[in-house]
């Protein structure tokens, strides 16, 4: 098992998983978003061969409604 | 006298737009009343915020992207709730992954919690940042 950190939460994972099980595994997968690993954006087209490391920081970001300070 | 008729078009980043109306999508009770608020206006371009997913609580919960009929609109994700040149950099290059290569950005880098005024040097300081990334930067 693996632990990292996504958005802010501790979680662990299986050993040699990539973004795209991750992102199936909490049923995102095919959503519109954006991932980012340790502060470096992840192509989506490298989804399924980016495996997340232990002590990895991940974040899953979209679009919503805004514009101005909610 | 400079031409002022409502002809004439606004161009942005080099796209003609015939409404000068911005339109904020925040607010709204669900995305249906953002859809039909969008329509009423008339504006061609509407701003949208970057945040985190919530995980694990609602991952069927519908999606703005998915709500929009994007065709008919230019998105402009903007960094409000930014306070740093890093953070506010981080959700443009975000925003442009997220939204397929998109370059157009509504900029400000915050830099006071109660006035809510920009930091006019930070923002600046991200712009040059952003331009030198081959973004298109409004302020």
């Amino acid at each position: 098992m693996i632990s990292l950190t996504l958005n802010g939460e501790d979680i662990q994972l299986e050993d040699n998983t990539n973004i795209e099980q991750l992102l199936q595994n909490l049923s995102l997968k095919n959503k519109r978003l954006a991932v980012e690993i340790n502060q470096q954006i992840v192509s989506r087209s490298d989804f399924n061969t980016h495996v997340l490391q232990d002590q990895d920081k991940v974040e899953i970001v979209q679009a919503i409604g805004g514009g101005s300070i909610d | 006298m400079s031409n002022t008729s409502s002809d004439q078009k606004l161009v942005i980043a080099g796209t003609a737009y015939t409404s000068r109306l911005l339109v904020g999508t925040g607010k709204y009770k669900d995305n249906d009343e953002t859809r039909l608020a969008l329509e009423a206006s008339g504006a061609e371009i509407i701003t949208i915020a970057i945040r985190r997913t919530n995980i694990g609580q609602n991952p069927d919960e519908p999606n703005l992207l998915d709500a929009l009929p994007l065709d008919k609109y230019t998105l402009l994700p903007n960094t409000a709730g930014c306070y740093t040149v890093e953070d506010a950099v981080r959700t443009c290059k975000l925003a442009r992954e997220l939204l397929g290569g998109h370059k157009l950005v509504k900029l400000e880098v915050l830099g006071d919690e109660k006035t809510l005024f920009p930091d006019a040097i930070e923002t600046l300081k991200a712009a040059q940042i952003l331009v030198d990334d081959g973004f298109d930067v409004m302020v």
